[in-house]
C-alpha cells in the first residue's frame, strides 16, 4: 500500500471527521475504507453476488466511487446511508449489465437472520413445527429484487426505515409500503407449505 | 474475504490517481435540477393562466344571455368540452412532471412523496397563475398565438374561432381604424382579415365606446366579401383595457350609403 494508513485517533473519528480529514489528506480514507470494507463486502454479498472475486471487484468500485465523489456528500446524512446507497447502485447496476441476478441470501452465518424475518412475520411456531430456513430462503428468493432489497436491508443490515429511504432514494413511506407487501409475500408463500 | 483486500482497494484508488471531483461540480449540477423545478413551476403556471383565460373567455360563461342563437345549433355539453383548452393542459401537466423530475433530482428530493410534490407544484402553479391573471398574462399569450402562431387555432376551440362565422352573423376582432362621421369601422379578425363594417344602425352595448385597439364581439350581416353590416356591438371581454386611449363616443345612426375606409390605423398595428 503506497500513501495510506490509519491510526488510532482516526479509528475513534466519526464518519463526518473522517470525510473532511480524507478531503485534505487522502491518505485518511484508509480509515474509511478499514470501516466499510468488512459490512459493503457482506451487503453485496447479499445482494446476490456469490462469487467473492466479484464481490471483491465490485467492493473496490464502490470504494474508488466513493472517494472520486467524496464532496458530493451531504454531513447531514449518515455516512452509512451514503456509502450503502453506492454499494446497492453498483451492484445492481453490475446485475442489470450482466442480465442475470442470482439468489439473494446465503443460508450458514445468516441462519439466525432468516430466523428473525419468522419472528417479525409472528409465525413463531412449536420447536418441531418451525418453518426450515432453506423454507424462508426460498421464500425470500422467490420475491421480486425490489422487494428483496429491502428485506435485506432491513432484516440483514438491520437498517432503520429512514436509513433504508436514504439508500433506496424512496420516501420513508414507500419504505414502510414495501416492507409490508414483501412480508405479506413471504408469509403466504410460506403458510402455503 | 480475501486478506489485505483494503490495501488492494487504497492502492487501486493510487494507481488510477483518482481524485475527488471538485465539490462546485455537485453545486452546479444541484442548481441545474433546482432551476429546472423552477422554471417548469412558472411555464407551469404560465400554460395554467392561459387554460384559465381560454375557457373563461367562453361565451357560454361571460355572454351566456347573448349566444342563444348559437347554442341552438350546438349542444351545450358538446360546446363546454370542446371549449377545454386540452393543448393548455398537456402544457401543464408536462410541466408539473418536469418539476417533479427536477424537484425529486435535488439532494432531499427523493424523500418526498411524488403525490406530494406534484400537489405542491400545482399548488404554487395555481397561485402563480393567480397573480399572472391579474395582469392578463394568459389573455397577451393567448391572442399572440392566436394571431401569431400558424396552427396554433386548430389546437384551441376559442371565441376567437367561434367568432370568425361572418356567413352566420358573428365577427369579432380588433378595431384597427374609424371613421366616425361615416360611422365605419374597421375590425381585424384574427385570421388578419380586414373588415368594414357599417355600424350606423348597430345597438351598442350601454357604456361601451369603441376606439382603434380595441376587441369587439359584432353581430350582423356580412354584405360583401369583407363588408359587414352591425346590428349589435358589445366589447370582447368585460374587464376595460387599462392603456386604451379616450375617444369620443361613436352612436348609431342611419346607415351609409357606400362603406369606405378613410383612415387607417397607424397607433394600432
Amino acid at each position: 500500500m503506497a500513501g495510506f494508513s490509519v491510526n488510532q485517533d482516526q479509528q475513534q473519528c466519526s464518519d463526518q471527521d473522517l470525510v473532511i480529514k480524507t478531503l485534505e489528506n487522502k491518505q485518511k480514507f484508509a480509515a474509511i475504507v478499514r470501516r466499510y470494507e468488512a459490512p459493503l463486502f457482506r451487503y453485496i454479498v447479499r445482494q446476490g453476488c456469490k462469487d467473492n472475486s466479484l464481490a471483491q471487484d465490485l467492493l473496490q468500485e464502490v470504494f474508488i466511487k466513493a472517494y472520486l465523489h467524496l464532496n458530493d456528500y451531504d454531513p447531514a446524512l449518515p455516512f452509512s446511508s451514503w456509502i450503502y446507497r453506492i454499494a446497492h447502485n453498483e451492484t445492481v447496476s453490475h446485475f442489470r449489465k450482466e442480465k442475470n441476478r442470482p439468489c439473494v441470501l446465503d443460508r450458514g452465518e445468516d441462519d439466525f437472520l432468516f430466523e428473525r424475518i419468522v419472528d417479525d412475520l409472528g409465525l413463531k411456531e412449536p420447536e418441531n413445527q418451525k418453518h426450515p430456513t432453506s423454507e424462508i430462503q426460498a421464500a425470500v428468493d422467490g420475491l421480486e429484487s425490489k422487494y428483496r432489497d429491502i428485506i435485506v436491508l432491513k432484516f440483514f443490515e438491520e437498517k432503520s426505515y429512514e436509513e433504508i429511504s436514504d439508500i433506496l432514494q424512496m420516501p420513508q413511506g414507500t419504505v414502510a409500503t414495501l416492507i409490508n407487501r414483501a412480508k405479506k409475500k413471504i408469509k403466504a408463500c410460506l403458510e402455503k407449505k | 474475504m480475501p486478506k489485505k483486500s483494503s490495501d488492494l482497494i487504497l492502492d487501486e484508488i493510487e494507481k488510477r490517481n483518482v481524485v475527488p471531483i471538485p465539490r462546485w461540480r455537485f453545486i452546479m449540477k444541484r442548481s441545474v435540477f433546482w432551476i429546472l423545478a423552477a422554471i417548469s413551476v412558472v411555464t407551469g403556471s404560465i400554460s395554467m393562466v392561459t387554460a384559465i383565460y381560454v375557457f373563461l373567455d367562453n361565451d357560454f360563461i361571460v355572454d351566456r344571455a347573448n349566444i342563444e342563437t348559437l347554442f341552438a345549433q350546438r349542444p351545450f355539453i358538446e360546446e363546454v368540452v370542446e371549449s377545454i383548452p386540452y393543448v393548455w393542459l398537456i402544457a401543464m401537466f408536462l410541466f408539473i412532471l418536469a418539476a417533479y423530475y427536477g424537484f425529486r433530482h435535488t439532494k432531499k428530493g427523493y424523500r418526498y412523496p411524488m403525490l406530494r410534490i406534484i400537489t405542491a407544484s400545482m399548488l404554487v402553479s395555481l397561485s402563480i397563475s393567480g397573480v399572472l391573471n391579474i395582469f392578463d398574462v394568459g389573455k397577451y399569450i393567448h391572442r399572440y398565438l392566436i394571431e401569431n402562431i400558424q396552427g396554433y387555432d386548430h389546437l384551441v376551440y376559442t371565441n376567437e374561432i367561434r367568432w370568425t362565422q361572418m356567413e352566420k352573423g358573428l365577427l369579432g376582432g380588433k378595431v384597427v381604424s374609424q371613421s366616425i362621421p361615416e360611422h365605419l369601422i374597421v375590425v381585424k379578425d384574427y385570421k388578419k382579415r380586414l373588415w368594414t363594417v357599417d355600424i350606423g344602425t348597430a345597438e351598442i352595448h350601454p357604456g361601451m365606446r369603441i376606439y382603434p385597439g380595441r376587441y369587439l364581439k359584432i353581430t350582423g350581416v356580412k354584405t360583401g366579401p369583407m363588408t359587414f353590416q352591425a346590428k349589435s356591438i358589445r366589447p370582447w371581454v368585460r374587464r376595460a383595457h387599462k392603456s386604451a386611449p379616450a375617444v369620443t363616443p361613436v352612436t348609431p345612426v342611419a346607415p351609409s350609403a357606400t362603406p369606405a375606409v378613410t383612415k387607417p390605423d397607424a397607433q394600432n398595428p
